[in-house]
């Protein structure tokens, strides 16, 4: 399944297996939302999950970061399971496993200002000195491209660009290892989402981070990620280098999902 | 064969508008201002001026911030409160829409000019969706409910939605492009001559966007309406729109038929947002190091910050001295292909 990596696993899903069961008034019953699912995010490289909606991306997704724990499978990073490691390990190895979501302005407290949020998460996992922490905050926000004088704001008085860059800087203050990216390019201005990409693949290079980055938008795919893997009702249908998914696509569906890309005619060749 | 006009002011407007006289919208000077309590005034809207010719759909470009809805809202005149429109008029046919007493505009709302959201979330939960259509039929006609039943079930068949039971279920049983058939349904219903479609495919994924575009220009002329179809996404007016306008904090910055303005954009702004909207795949090379994605650099400036200057003067590459004195008047080129820019006012000198 998992074809050609790039280089050594940071993170390998194994059988990963989940099942919702309803249990409404209305209807009762069972949606197997990942089947049997394998799957290897190489290290400090982007892995792309694509498929239509429902077919598990977001569940998985959520497993490998930690949020929810699989009925069957495994998920190894760095010589631990995941999946069967006890509350105390889990909370030791959770910081290193942070998610961006796609709608920042319900992710962010409204109640915070920017800084305070930076700080929450020192708070929670460093002894330091209020002081050491400001030090830190300003240093993430140098990082992220925010300007220390927004400190203050609170997310609603921030942009979107700018508050994608604070979802960042408090992701970063965890110090993680493997990013989680759900859709965080999609509610951005078109001129700002370019500053957000770029900004992430700089990150990317100079922390050594993982990305798995769930998406619909194949034309930022192709950009961003060094692999891709397609799902497809809970299965990873391929998994495989970008370039070579996009220029010969094995699976019957990826085809299909290739083939929606030039959707609007007419707009060929405008941008080049 | 560049000419420049001078700024438009109510006075000339009309005269620089040429577009044939039987346009059926007309919107000259429009401007809006929006006043919280002790905050400054902010101007949301500066001088647009556009018109609509039979059978024509006209596409707004913007990104967030850039007065789309604002535009959308204040032509239904249903602008929220603190908004005031403080210049500008709207014709609709031979009727000035901005002078009329609410109570006509209600006749008129819905029944001569209506609206598509973007969100289908404006559908009522506990009625179907046939009830919902017959609803709009039942407040513009003196008909009774059956007739406006049938005429509902009729207009449902039209955009797509013939399947036997379809117009009997309620919003929730309903796909997402399926509910943008029932938003289209009620804004179609009375035959209005102006359809604000305000980004009508934003919720959708691409394939089914692809769809209701194709329903909204399929039916246009069923209709004999008119589209002011807005969005951010550059593909989908490419994609459905004629003539297109893009706008930029509050101001419209170039317009011009679809075609010339994607393939040849003039302005800076347009070329900028052009690019970032993907990179030249050419560009994307196999290579270990990426080249980085377009952008235009920092952020569009405050509402609040007046500028007497270019609104793109901040950001733009090709910045001149006088971009921050002076507003760029608008110059015609070849095509009806219009520009705020003093690049192109340096031409004709």
């Amino acid at each position: 399944m998992n074809s050609g990596s790039l280089s050594q696993p940071f993170l390998l899903a194994r059988g990963v297996t989940k099942t919702y069961v309803h249990r409404g008034w209305s209807h009762r019953g069972r949606h197997k939302a990942l089947d049997q699912v394998d799957m290897a995010l190489p290290f400090a490289k982007t892995v792309a999950l694509v498929g239509e909606s429902g077919s598990g991306k977001t569940t998985l997704a959520m497993c490998l970061a930690g949020l929810e724990c699989p009925d069957a499978g495994e998920i190894w990073m760095e010589g631990r399971d995941l999946v069967s490691a006890g509350k105390r390990q889990l909370a030791a190895i959770r910081p290193q496993l942070q998610m961006l979501w796609q709608d920042s302005a319900a992710a962010l407290s409204p109640v915070l200002t920017a800084s305070e949020i930076v700080e929450e998460p020192l708070l929670a996992q460093l002894r330091a000195s209020p002081r050491q922490r400001s030090e830190i905050v300003s240093d993430l926000f140098q990082k992220v491209g925010l300007r220390l004088e927004w400190r203050i704001r609170y997310p609603h008085q921030l942009s979107g660009g700018q508050r994608q860059r604070l979802a960042i800087a408090r992701a970063l203050a965890s110090q993680p290892r493997l990013l989680v990216l759900d859709e965080p390019f999609t509610g951005l201005d078109l001129s700002v989402r370019g500053q957000i990409i770029n900004l992430l693949l700089d990150l990317q290079a100079t922390h050594a981070l993982t990305y798995l980055y769930v998406s619909h938008d194949l034309e930022v795919v192709r950009y961003f990620a060094d692999e891709v893997a397609v799902m497809h009702r809970g299965r990873i249908v391929e998994q495989a280098p970008t370039a070579e998914l996009f220029v010969r696509p094995s699976h019957l569906y990826t085809k299909k999902l290739l083939s929606a890309i030039p959707a609007f005619a007419g707009i060929q060749g405008c941008a080049n | 064969m560049i000419k420049s006009v001078s700024q438009p002011f109510a006075a000339n407007v009309t005269s620089s508008v040429r577009v044939a006289p039987s346009a059926v919208l007309r919107v000259s000077g429009l401007t809006v201002d929006l006043a919280m309590d002790g905050e400054p005034e902010m101007r949301v809207l500066n001088d647009v001026s556009f018109a609509l010719s039979p059978g024509e759909v006209l596409g707004v470009l913007g990104e967030s911030g850039a007065g789309k809805s604002t535009l959308a809202l204040s032509l239904l005149g249903l602008l929220p409160r603190h908004f005031r429109v403080s210049r500008g008029t709207v014709e609709l046919g031979a009727r000035q829409l901005l002078d009329l007493p609410e109570t006509e505009l209600r006749t008129i709302r819905g029944a001569e000019i209506s609206i598509v959201h973007q969100d289908s979330s404006v559908l009522n939960p506990v009625m179907r969706v046939v009830d919902q259509v017959a609803e709009v039929l039942r407040a513009h006609n003196s008909w009774n409910m059956r007739v406006c039943r049938e005429e509902a079930r009729a207009i449902l068949d039209t955009v797509g939605l013939s399947d036997g039971n379809i117009s009997t279920r309620y919003p929730h049983e309903l796909s997402g492009g399926q509910k943008q058939r029932v938003v289209i349904a009620q804004a179609l219903a009375c035959r209005p001559a102006v359809v604000i479609a305000d980004e009508p495919t934003a919720s959708l994924d691409i394939t089914t966007a692809r769809e209701i575009l194709d329903l909204l220009i399929r039916v246009k002329d069923t209709f004999h309406t008119v589209y002011l179809l807005i969005s951010h996404q550059p593909q989908i007016l490419a994609y459905a729109a004629n003539r297109v306008m893009v706008m930029y904090r509050g101001e419209i910055v170039e317009e011009g038929p679809t075609h010339g303005l994607f393939d040849s954009p003039l302005h800076p702004y347009t070329q900028a947002l052009l690019l970032c909207s993907r990179p030249l795949q050419s560009e994307i090379a196999l290579t270990a190091v990426k080249p980085h994605w377009p952008t235009i650099p920092t952020e569009a400036p405050d509402l609040r910050d007046f500028s007497r200057g270019c609104v793109f003067e901040n950001r733009c590459l090709q910045r001149m001295e006088i971009c921050s004195n002076q507003k760029p008047a608008k110059t015609i080129l070849p095509g009806l292909h219009e520009v705020h820019c003093f690049e192109y006012e340096r031409e004709d000198a």
